[in-house]
């Protein structure tokens, strides 16, 4: 009886490290079969409990329809009056370039996808979405909303995509402040105990003029972000350890904890491209 | 029939867990649901059920982030394991067990996947933060592991596969 006893260890012992010294190659093979067999249901699910919630979500907000109605209409305003403007700039802007010779940059391609999962373990920031390379998601693509930058697509699946958020310790992005065009890296910090994410900006300058407030997007450099993505805004400016460099508290316009829609940028041509994000 | 059952509830569960948010004030805890269902087998099901449980929630729970491949089934299998030769020595039918199970199981999984992973580079977090997540875990799993557990048995009884006085299976 305790010879089986440990007959059956070994053998258990022996089958746990061949699994765990698989190769990488069959590991991620095994799991991308294994996650594209469980997306239908994850779509379902995740449908499921997105009609409930907007179901408790419409009834808790029955009494806030009239406040939400004005407060709509007032965007709706204001937004018209910005495409007049914006109208009459791109007028303006397509002369200029015709005088110049520019070349003709095209729009970025975008493609909407819906958030069906997070990090089932809770050890990273990521999202997972409903696009796949099957619909033109790729490895590295930026993954924004109207509000601004949201991570890069890390991993892909015919159906489904894996979105590391800026606010993942392993995502880095190279921004720029507009304000004096000072460059820096930001690193995710994780989430606060209040669920704010966390984000430094470092390496900046130390010489440079930097404020509270001030805007920060993507730089372009780096080949993953296009140029010109809000990121968030300065929250606090202090040196570094080494004294050499100032570093910001960044405070992203994106609240990465309730997205259930996002776009990936599935195409970029050109390196001057309009700025996105922000309702400023 | 049973092994069907297993099968589709910890499917289910685990797409259930990828969706449920995280709990940030529990230091971003994430409920443990797939602990739940191998906690139940551990309870009240022979050995090899454990196992075919916890090796099937565990590839489920590394399939759906990015935890090397076979990682968390070797910590489900090491808990259930550990439960299971416990059974003599426990109220396996008392919910109050399956919640205290889940409290502890879910402190040590976390505390085993932190050190897996921080050593292996795969993850930065400070010591603090992951106590802070653990604990949080394991305070989680005193609701939902009793809940998890509940479901299943549940749903086993009702489809006849249960003696609902032992909780043992036909």
């Amino acid at each position: 009886m305790k010879e089986r006893g440990i007959v059956f260890w070994v053998m258990l012992s022996i089958s746990f490290i061949a699994v765990l010294k698989l190769p990488d190659s069959v590991t991620n093979s095994a799991k991308i079969a294994a996650r594209e067999s469980i997306s239908p249901l994850h779509e379902l699910v995740t449908g499921f409990s997105n009609r409930v919630r907007n179901t408790f979500r419409s009834i808790q907000g029955w009494g806030g329809l009239v406040d939400e109605n004005q407060q709509l209409a007032r965007e709706i305003v204001e937004m018209k009056s910005q495409i007049h403007e914006l109208e009459s700039l791109k007028t303006e802007n397509v002369e200029l370039r015709k005088k110049l010779s520019f070349k003709q940059h095209t729009k970025r391609e975008l493609i909407a996808a819906e958030v069906i999962a997070r990090d089932i373990s809770g050890w990273w920031q990521t999202i997972r979405l409903d696009k796949g390379y099957e619909d033109g998601a790729r490895k590295d693509l930026a993954v924004v909303t109207d509000q601004g930058l949201v991570g890069r697509v890390k991993d892909v699946t015919a159906r489904t995509c894996d979105v590391l958020l800026i606010s993942d310790p392993n995502c880095k992005v190279s921004c720029i402040i507009p304000r004096n065009s000072g460059f820096g890296v930001l690193s995710g910090k994780g989430l606060s105990l209040k669920g704010e994410v966390l984000a430094t900006l470092s390496l900046i300058n130390r010489n440079l003029d930097v404020e509270k407030h001030d805007p920060v997007v993507t730089s372009g450099m780096g080949g993953i972000f296009p140029k010109g993505i809000l990121v968030g805004h300065i929250e606090d400016i202090d040196y570094d350890s080494s004294g050499l460099f100032k570093k910001a508290d960044i405070l992203p316009m994106q609240d990465l904890g309730s997205i259930t829609y996002v776009f990936i940028i599935a195409s970029e041509s050109g390196d001057d491209v309009a700025p996105m994000g922000g309702r400023e | 029939m049973h092994i069907l059952i297993l099968v589709v509830v910890t499917m289910l569960i685990s797409v259930v867990q990828a969706i449920m948010p995280v709990v940030n004030i529990l230091g971003h805890a994430k409920p443990p649901l797939l602990l739940g269902v191998v906690i139940y087998y551990a309870l009240g099901n022979k050995k090899s059920w454990v196992i075919a449980a916890a090796i099937l929630a565990g590839l489920l729970h590394d399939t759906l982030s990015h935890i090397p491949f076979g990682v968390s089934s070797l910590a489900f299998t090491l808990i259930g394991l550990t439960i299971h030769s416990q059974q003599e020595n426990l109220f396996t039918q008392q919910w109050i067990t399956s919640a205290l199970l889940g409290a502890v199981s879910g402190f040590v999984l976390t505390v085993f996947l932190y050190l897996v992973l921080v050593g292996s580079n795969q993850l930065q977090m400070a010591f603090v933060a992951m106590l802070v997540k653990a604990v949080g875990v394991g305070l989680i799993a005193v609701l939902t592991t009793p809940v998890v557990c509940g479901i299943i048995r549940g749903l086993e009884e009702k489809l006849g596969l249960l003696k609902s006085s032992t909780g043992e299976i036909y």
